[in-house]
């Protein structure tokens, strides 16, 4: 089976994330990238399926700036085969445009996203991208199985998971797995160290990336919370009994 | 301005972001509500049933549910719509502006887009009048997708069904590493089950196979904004408070008064979760038999 | 100068994003006094265990300085660990690729690198430690092998070792050439004959399994000898000791690395007097100048691993590195200690295992007054 990945690279997750001033982008410098989350689950799927497979390929494409190069880097250490990079700005209908001209010069089996990126948590592209193609996709995908020019992909849905069985080619949107995504390991890295990754500009992709995008109109904290009231009065029956009063009375939201 | 409203049904009944968006819409021009029919579709085909209608609305609305968010998107870009995703406030006028969260709940968002555009909305955005009424539903039949097949569902036992979703719901009671062992779960719902709420955990809880995962808050799992959100022995790691700090009030208990979860609560507890959950279960109790 | 960025650091960084993981089982370990199999499996999978075995075997050929960055990463947060992998990937893996045939690095090498188990090394005796001469293992001639009785102490890793390094002397020893026949063997762990005694009740590094094995008429044949006969001693103990010694430096860089973390969270978040105590200037001075012992530290480390990857002399910059950085790292563990205070006494908040744990660096691998002896002497070689 051949499977593409496509990621991005995003503010690490374990990092505070701050508004730049003018409050239309984030503080970039001294960020510490990664991959999605999402993605990076994506990339675990794909190898799991490689792990039983070897004959499967798993490929991984971003279009973004150069620094996106270490997210690539980063999943060809977690053992996928190959990556490349499309250098260049653009999002929503342009951005699955572009993605869906690297992915029919790819002729891959399975397409793979994130079912979001953890930067505008839109969740846009993994449908867009399979609508750009014309092509079936199924969401929150969160295990994924090989069958002869098919794949069955597990669904999350409230109390359990759908099972769909999808002929090639699909898109697949993944979401948080009980596998957690593998460690890059030493001679992942060592490698990944080796292997070039290609990189084109995205006017070289010669499709048109304009479209229908979200004006970003401000950015600002999350309101500021605190000022919480510590209850520590009485015994924990007594505390218990102040807590139920004031959820009534004073926040009345029981 | 036409608005569509793509409904959703649980258990037989309309979904409540439903009516939320139906209350919204209503008085802000012409309304239709429509309702997908078909057995387990995919969101390709729910596009495709919807585009028609979808192509005379200056703005279509669904539930940012996962069937909302999904159908939403591919909608969306079936017609070449703006879209924006988990709106957390809305202001329809020549554009539509939002409110959302970006950056795994780390920032809010203000995001503008020219109509016709699509919006998921998320549950409890707008108020729910008393007594609003049932919106009239179209149905619309939805076909199967070429190259996709449904096969079998595969239910997650002892999975949170039963109560109301996660994502709707008003009083969220969630769980962190703080509850030990998986056999004390049975707190947690018992609390969940006398507030009528909704039971979530933190991810140290979901990773330890405790519960399952679409139980999680916080980064790589929901974001809740109920009116009361309870942290039991959840320390408020900055992934956890990403998906809960939208909540109207937080309560949080903790045994470590340094705990970051109490820097964001409204009403801190630092105690024992094992001492303090059944007296407040048993207080919620009384106070509700009273009525 | 040493250098230590791209690949080695990248290296490292994947090391210790693994190793963070094992923090919520090193409690229990400890208590338990021995490593989880699965955190040896892990290290396995990561190929932690194969980073000294050159790429041609199945390893990845890594450079001293990645080696002794890794060790720094294992033990920040779990010095037990990264003694018991110096051990297997330290002296064991490096004697046997500078030693063994193909034949038997085919055999040997895979075990190092799987995760199922951890290499020994045996040189220590009851009646011998640094000094050669006094070692009474031997090796007797039995048909077209040899026969090893004797007894070997502080054998770290003995109860999961796959098999042990051995140096045993074959014939009578001779006090004119202390060396003399002692031949180094690798003899797995199922051979008849071998009992491994109790795991000794130590001060720290208590994950760390370290026992005595006893060899009772163990036979082992020609392709279990590693190089030559009689020259083991040279080739293997002499020979490992120098890299040895940059491993116990590197982990007693992230012994102090790790105490300081502890201290300076502590010290930011405990307030007495109505501010944190990181605001006193009395502990100010404590935590920099553990941070500048620290630093200086670990240059000397890496800068004896840089040596030694250009072919450079590196003995006695590993005996300064070793010498400095286990002190180092007990002054930074006690300072630790200290400023986390009554907690810091407790074995629930990580200092005093830390501490503990950095009294080993001082000893093992040659003793701090050892280490002075033999910078001296090449000091005052060179002098001449």
């Amino acid at each position: 089976m051949k499977i593409l990945i496509c990621l991005k690279q995003v503010p690490d997750s374990t990092v505070r994330v701050k508004v730049a001033p003018g409050g239309k982008d984030i503080v970039t410098e001294g960020m510490t990238w990664a991959i999605s989350p999402y993605d990076e689950y994506a990339i675990e799927l794909a190898l799991e399926v490689k792990d039983g497979d070897p004959t499967t390929t798993v490929s991984v494409v971003s279009v973004g700036p150069a620094r996106a190069r270490d997210a690539l880097r980063q999943a060809l250490a977690m053992g996928c085969d190959d990556a490349s990079l499309v250098v260049g700005e653009a999002s929503g209908l342009g951005l699955s445009r572009a993605l869906a001209k690297v992915v029919m010069e790819a002729k891959p089996d399975v397409v793979l996203c994130g079912k979001q990126a953890s930067d505008d948590d839109q969740g846009f592209i993994g449908p867009a991208l399979a609508e750009a193609l014309s092509w079936p996709h199924v969401p929150f995908v969160t295990k994924l199985a090989g069958a002869s020019g098919a794949v069955e992909a597990w669904r999350e849905t409230e109390g359990g998971h759908e099972v769909w069985k999808a002929s090639a080619p699909v898109v697949l949107t993944v979401q948080k797995s009980a596998k957690e995504p593998r460690y890059p390991s030493l001679p992942g890295i060592m490698k990944a160290k080796k292997k070039e990754i290609p990189e084109r500009e995205i006017v070289s992709l010669n499709v048109d990336t304009s479209g229908q995008t979200l004006e970003i109109a401000s950015l600002e904290p999350p309101p500021v919370r605190g000022g919480g009231k510590m209850l520590k009065d009485g015994d924990m029956a007594a505390i218990a009994a102040d807590l139920v009063r004031l959820l009534r009375e004073e926040a009345k939201v029981l | 301005m036409k608005t569509l409203i793509v409904a959703e049904r649980k258990d037989g009944k309309l979904r409540r972001v439903t009516l939320e968006l139906a209350a919204w819409a209503a008085g802000k021009g012409e309304v239709e509500v429509v309702e997908l029919t078909g057995e387990r579709f995919s969101p390709g085909a729910a596009a495709q049933a919807l585009a028609a209608r979808a192509e005379g609305a200056q703005l279509v609305l669904a539930g940012a549910t996962a069937f909302g968010r999904d159908t939403g998107a591919r909608l969306a870009a079936k017609l070449g719509r703006a879209y924006i995703s988990e709106a957390m406030a809305l202001d329809v006028a020549d554009a539509v502006t939002a409110q959302r969260s970006a950056y795994a709940g780390k920032v809010r968002a203000t995001v503008r887009a020219p109509l016709p555009a699509v919006v998921s909305v998320r549950p409890n955005t707008f108020p729910l009048p008393a007594g609003a009424k049932e919106p009239s539903v179209t149905a619309i039949a939805v076909g199967a997708e070429p190259g996709l097949t449904f096969e079998r569902f595969e239910a997650i036992p002892d999975s949170g069904t039963g109560r109301v979703s996660l994502a709707e719901a008003r009083v969220i009671v969630s769980a962190g590493r703080g509850l030990k062992a998986p056999e004390n779960w049975k707190l947690v719902e018992e609390l969940a089950d006398v507030l009528g709420a909704a039971t979530a955990a933190s991810r140290a809880v979901t990773d330890a196979g405790w519960r399952p995962n679409e139980e999680q808050v916080g980064q790589t799992g929901k974001t809740v904004a109920p009116d009361l959100y309870i942290a039991l022995g959840i320390s408020g790691a900055i992934q956890h408070l990403a998906g809960m700090t939208s909540s109207k009030v937080i309560v949080a208990v903790n045994r470590d008064p340094d705990a970051d979860i109490f820097k964001v609560c409204d009403y801190g507890i630092v105690g024992d979760l094992f001492e303090f959950v059944p007296r407040f279960t048993e207080a919620v109790k009384t106070v509700k038999a009273q009525g | 100068m040493p250098v230590a960025r791209g690949t080695e650091r990248e290296l490292a960084d994947a090391v210790a994003a693994y190793v963070a993981t094992l923090a919520p089982s090193i409690a229990a370990a400890e208590r338990e006094g021995r490593l989880p199999p699965d955190a040896i499996r892990g290290l396995g999978r990561l190929g932690v265990l194969g980073m000294t075995v050159p790429e041609a075997d199945g390893g990845i050929g890594a450079s001293a300085v990645a080696f002794a960055l890794v060790l720094e990463e294992l033990s920040a947060v779990w010095p037990s660990l990264a003694v018991a992998v110096s051990v297997n990937s330290g002296i064991v893996a490096g004697s046997i690729v500078r030693l063994a045939t193909a034949a038997q690095r085919a055999r040997w090498l895979p075990r190092l690198m799987d995760g199922e188990g951890l290499a020994s090394f045996c040189l220590t005796e009851p009646s011998s430690g640094s000094d050669a001469a006094s070692l009474r293992a031997t090796a007797v001639r039995d048909s077209d092998g040899w026969r090893i009785s004797g007894e070997k102490l502080f054998v770290t890793n003995a109860r999961y070792a796959p098999f042990a390094l051995v140096l045993a002397r074959v014939g009578e020893a001779d006090p004119a050439r202390p060396h003399a026949g002692i031949t180094a063997f690798v003899v797995p762990m199922t051979s008849n004959g071998i009992r491994v005694g109790r795991s000794e009740a130590k001060h720290g590094l208590l994950a760390s399994d370290t026992s005595a094995i006893v060899f009772d008429g163990v036979r082992v044949g020609r392709d279990d000898l590693l190089g030559e006969e009689g020259r083991g001693f040279g080739a293997v103990a002499l020979a490992g000791l120098d890299s040895g010694r940059i491993g116990i430096a590197a982990q007693a860089v992230g012994i102090a690395r790790g105490a300081i973390a502890l201290a300076t969270a502590y010290a930011k978040e405990r307030r007495q007097f109505g501010r944190p105590i990181a605001e006193f200037q009395s502990l100010r001075f404590a935590l920099a100048r553990a941070a500048v012992d620290t630093d200086a530290a670990r240059l000397l480390a890496l800068r004896a691993a840089w040596s030694k990857d250009n072919g450079l002399p590196f003995g006695r910059l590993a005996a300064q590195a070793k010498l400095f950085a286990s002190e180092a790292a007990n002054r930074a563990t006690h300072t630790a200690l200290q400023v986390l205070g009554g907690y810091g006494y407790l074995c629930d908040f990580g200092a005093e295992r830390l501490a503990r744990d950095a009294r080993a660096t001082t000893i093992y691998e040659g003793t701090s007054e050892i280490q002075r002896l033999v910078i001296a002497r090449s000091l005052l070689a060179e002098a001449a």
